[in-house]
């Protein structure tokens, strides 16, 4: 038995090795034939499906990206060439038809007469090839109709292309936001950060021919696109952009930018600035250079300008931030009680720190004062005290562990920066003493605009988001961000004195343009040095960066915003009170879209102190009026300087 | 293949070597029968669109048929072949018996599926009788050659175990030749392992040639018409299946257009994960995969090989011939098909193709090889 089963296992096992030759024959001899015919049956009767991106709509379902069906014109030169019959018919239909030149169409076609494929006329709605297809069927018609001996020509080698096209209702506004697409992919904003979410999957018809010889069709169908629900409210966003044009047309400035966020959650309400650009035409530079000049430009400075333009400012722009960092410096002190409510300083105008003395805002003496009111007054000697009782280890901490600057906040939306802070051991005394004001560290405007959020919410850190909610086509809900909870900035308490003193700010200190009657606001403002232009340091002509950051209502707060203004052009640039302004112009046409209405009755009691101011801006009604009463209420209070200056030695 | 008398058990063998090779090849075969069903099963309303309604089965198959062979395997195999209790009738007979009465049931009660009815539903899982009548007739015909070896050298001897298993072939035959075929070529295949007088099968593969010659002429133009496709596989309508396999094949080249990548898979090669599997392999994995796939058999075929040699008894042996031949067979047989070097007739990849029934009974059938490699005695 041993013998038998010995040979009738070798003959098997001889066997299935014969066969991987069989296999092999099959794979490689006739490889090549049978590998062709895959293909040619693939392309034969597999057509793909197009899917839609996933749509863009604000919060409020306003649509923000959409997509339409554009038609392209396709012919098969070979087709019609060899259809002696119907070529005259044809060629002279699409010339009628789509108004194109008769004798071009036909060199184009004789150019290429082996051709299965030549685009004829791009990118045409459903109206436009309506008539086309209208006169196609009627001369089919004709055609099953006549008789015998008739010829009736018929419309040959000519189809429609299907494509969707991506469209941006609102044109340019929330441009750096929303993004635009080029080719089947986002290029910058929303469009490119949640690309994977927003395209979807080709579908496939198939048909093969089973073993009855029936055609079997099976449709595997596309996938559309998520939809994404941004947090953006796009009336806010317009109202922002207007004031922005409108303030850049009548001031004019290097950089204006805006940002509004949900304190409550790290959603981003408005985010804008001067720069912007029509979506449905990104590659337009013509809103910023004349035609001559475009044309002067090679293809690299194109580019290089175009990116320059498609830049999110609010995210990758770097800047000193200037005395609005005072708040986060007197938060990080109180945290660490390096300060009380009740420590006094005291302000002599300067200050020697090592070997240089630093001044304070326009070298006024505060004489003895809290931190609530060095706050109010944005005095920079009782900053640089308090920054120094703090130590650098602890400001350190602050600034790059607590605070998260120097890191990316994490906003969903590509081409953040991290900004600049310096090392812990570059911090020495003239460091600190800079940096606790606002100077020689960079940060963006989403950082600072995050960081605040944290400070008047309690303590809470919320990671900053443009998107609320994603959702397939069919409604269902894919994600949703609730709010990310990075960490705890400081504690409540602190953040409670902080609300409460920015409420001071607004109503007795430098941000008393910020006040609108009947909201309860909180704010700093902030003049910060840039040197990027002049080279920088001590030269008689200063380039400013004037800012305000606020939020309302103090008590509750429900949103916070973030303004700036790179290097007004006007003469005397160091004066917040620009931005403050255009922070109160934003809010007041703002809060009534937000649902953010007059305050509560015991907190209403703070603006009526600074009555006359309000009265003022609201009598004056113009920007002008404000501007005055701003000015000289500042003036009552600071001996004359109408604002803080942080100016280094 | 003596021995097995000896009741003291010194160190018993298990060859776990084998236990681990079938369970690798089994979980590779649920691998591809999810790469090449997805897609049909996610396009087609009667499968719930659910890219994984084959999976599921399959395993739910597999896991049943891994514990059947666990269990099969610790208990030993000689109890098939010892009177239960004070009856007469022995375990081996029930079986032989169960199987015969199965198949007479399914001619009537079964379920029609592509115009044969070949299933049986037990509490709404389909079922396949003939893979119950493979097993049965391995252990019947062991246990007649095992009664009477000698008769195994004489005519009479022969014909008396194919008339006992003529019945269930027969059975089978009604509805699906092709099992009926690869069940008697393993019975001619156990008997010729056990008998002295090899040239009587000379005469006897002569006579089943022409049987099956005249089967074919008889069985009317369904039969021909096999032939016919055979012979013009790349013209012939009906060719379709085998044809659209043999791209697969051809599309695979050395190394296979990658894990998932199959285009025939999608919806050109009807039941792609059923007999025509191994193609969808060949495509995916390539000529490479192949080799390795049959590897894979060739390994299993001598580890039982090498049972079967050593075995206790002529039983055990004639067992694990049987299990050997059945496995070769439906590989040979199946790759023959899928790369039309025969006509083509339903034959599975063992372990691999999707079906329930059939790759439960391989484990079991693996199990009844395990329980023999456990009756080994270590020297």
């Amino acid at each position: 038995m041993k013998a038998t089963l010995t040979v009738i296992l070798f003959a098997l096992s001889a066997s299935m090795i014969a066969l991987l030759a069989r296999v092999y024959y099959v794979s490689e001899v006739k490889g090549e034939t049978y590998a062709r015919r895959v293909l040619s049956q693939q392309s034969y009767v597999s057509n793909p499906i197009l899917y839609r991106r996933g749509e863009i709509t604000d919060r409020n379902g306003t649509a923000l990206a959409v997509n339409v069906k554009i038609y392209n014109l396709a012919v098969s030169p070979k087709t019609i060439l060899n259809d002696a019959d119907n070529k005259e018919f044809t060629l002279q239909t699409i010339a009628d038809t789509f108004q194109l030149d008769r004798t071009q169409i036909e060199a184009e076609i004789a150019a290429h007469p082996e051709s299965q494929y030549l685009i004829l006329k791009k990118d045409m709605s459903e109206d436009e090839i309506a008539p086309f297809q209208e006169i196609e069927e009627q001369a089919k018609e004709k055609y099953r109709k006549k008789k015998k001996e008739e010829t009736v020509p018929i419309i040959t080698g000519t189809w429609f292309e299907e494509k969707y096209k991506r469209r941006y209702p609102l044109g340019a506004t929330a441009c750096d936001v929303i993004g635009f697409v080029a080719g089947e992919h986002g290029a910058v904003g929303i469009e490119s950060y949640y690309d994977n979410e927003l395209v979807g999957s080709y579908g496939r018809e198939y048909g093969y021919y089973n073993s009855e010889l029936e055609l079997q069709r099976t449709v595997k169908p596309a996938t559309d696109g998520n939809t994404i629900i941004s947090s953006i409210d796009s009336n806010v966003q317009a109202i922002v952009e207007k004031k922005i044009k409108k303030l850049s047309k009548s001031m004019g400035a290097s950089n204006i930018a805006v940002i509004m966020m949900n304190p409550n959650n790290g959603e981003i309400i408005a985010m804008a600035s001067d720069k912007v650009y029509d979506l449905n035409n990104p590659d337009n530079l013509e809103a910023y250079y004349t035609k001559e000049e475009i044309a002067a430009l090679g293809d690299s400075e194109k580019s290089e300008k175009r990116n320059e333009l498609w830049k999110n400012f609010c995210i990758s722009n770097m800047y000193e931030p200037g005395s609005t960092f005072k708040t986060f410096t007197v938060a990080a002190a109180l945290d660490e009680k390096a300060a009380a409510p009740g420590t006094t300083y005291v302000c002599e105008g300067e200050m020697q720190v090592s070997d240089r003395t630093i001044g304070c805002a326009n070298r006024v003496q505060h004489g003895t004062i809290t931190p609530r009111e060095a706050l109010m007054q944005s005095c920079n000697c009782a900053l640089m005290r308090m920054a120094f009782s703090l130590g650098a280890d602890s400001f350190y901490k602050y600034v790059n562990q607590v605070y998260g600057f120097g890191i990316k906040t994490g906003i969903d939306l590509a081409g953040e920066e991290r900004g600049i802070t310096h090392d812990r051991d570059k911090i020495g005394k003239v460091e600190l003493a800079t940096s606790c004001f606002g100077q020689t560290q960079s940060v963006t405007m989403i950082q600072m605009a995050s960081a605040f959020c944290s400070l008047i919410n309690g303590g809470y850190y919320y990671e900053p988001h443009v998107v609320r909610e994603i959702r397939t086509t069919g409604g269902s809900l894919v994600y949703k961000n609730r709010g990310n909870m990075v960490r705890q900035t400081v504690t409540t308490q602190t953040s409670d004195y902080i609300r409460n003193w920015l409420r001071d700010t607004v109503t007795d200190g430098t941000a008393k343009p910020a006040a609108i009657e009947g909201y309860d606001i909180g704010g700093k403002t902030g003049t910060g040095e840039t040197r990027s232009q002049d080279g920088g340091g001590e030269t008689s002509e200063k380039d400013y960066i004037v800012s305000f950051m606020g939020f309302a209502p103090v008590d509750e707060p429900e949103i916070a915003i973030y303004v700036l203004i790179d290097r007004p052009q006007v003469e005397d640039q160091a004066h917040s009170t620009y931005a403050t302004e255009f922070a109160h112009d934003i809010m007041k046409e703002t809060f009534p879209f937000l649902g953010i209405y007059n305050s509560s009755p015991n907190s209403t009691a703070a603006p009526e102190d600074s009555g006359s101011q309000d009265g003022g801006s609201q009598d004056g009604g113009s920007e002008d009026a404000g501007s005055q009463d701003g000015g000289s209420d500042n003036g009552d209070l600071n001996d004359n300087s109408s604002d803080n200056n942080g100016s280094d030695g | 293949m003596k021995g097995g008398r000896k009741k003291v058990k010194q160190q018993s063998y298990y060859d776990y070597s084998m236990l681990i090779l079938v369970i690798f090849i089994v979980a590779f075969g649920l691998v591809m029968v999810y790469s090449a069903s997805s897609y049909t099963a996610q396009t087609k309303q009667e499968y719930n669109y659910d890219a994984a309604y084959f999976l599921k089965k399959q395993t739910w198959a597999v896991l049943l048929g891994i514990l059947a062979m666990l269990i099969v395997s610790k208990f030993d195999y000689r109890l098939l072949i010892r009177p239960i209790g004070h009856l007469k009738i022995r375990l081996v007979t029930c079986l032989y018996l169960l199987s015969i009465v199965l198949q007479i049931v399914v001619l009537f009660a079964g379920k029609e599926l592509n115009g044969s009815k070949r299933w049986l539903n037990i509490g709404g899982m389909g079922f396949q009788p003939s893979e119950i009548t493979k097993i049965a007739v391995i252990l019947y015909t062991s246990y007649l050659i095992y009664k009477a070896p000698r008769a195994m050298n004489k005519g009479l001897g022969v014909v008396r175990v194919f008339i006992f298993m003529l019945i269930p072939i027969m059975a089978v035959a009604i509805e699906n030749f092709s099992t009926a075929l690869v069940i008697g070529v393993i019975m001619a295949g156990i008997c010729f392992v056990s008998s002295k007088k090899k040239w009587f099968y000379g005469i006897a593969a002569l006579i089943c040639t022409g049987i099956g010659g005249l089967f074919i002429v008889l069985g009317g133009a369904y039969r021909v018409e096999r032939f016919e496709i055979w012979r013009n596989i790349e013209t012939h309508e009906k060719g379709h299946q085998i044809r659209q396999g043999m791209y697969a094949i051809a599309s695979g080249g050395m190394f296979g257009t990658g894990l998932g990548q199959s285009m025939q898979k999608l919806g050109f090669i009807p039941e792609a994960f059923n007999d025509m599997i191994f193609t969808i392999i060949c495509e995916e994995l390539g000529l490479f995969g192949a080799i390795v796939v049959v590897s894979m058999f060739l390994i299993l075929i001598w580890r039982i090989f090498i049972i079967a040699v050593n075995a206790p008894d002529l039983f055990g042996g004639l067992i694990c011939a049987g299990v050997l031949i059945h496995i070769a067979l439906q590989v040979i047989l199946n790759i023959c098909v899928v790369t039309n070097f025969v006509p083509a007739t339903g034959v599975s990849l063992p372990f691999i193709s999707y079906g329930g029934t059939s790759v439960s009974i391989l484990l079991a059938e693996m199990g009844l090889v395990l329980s023999v490699s456990n009756r080994i005695e270590s020297r």
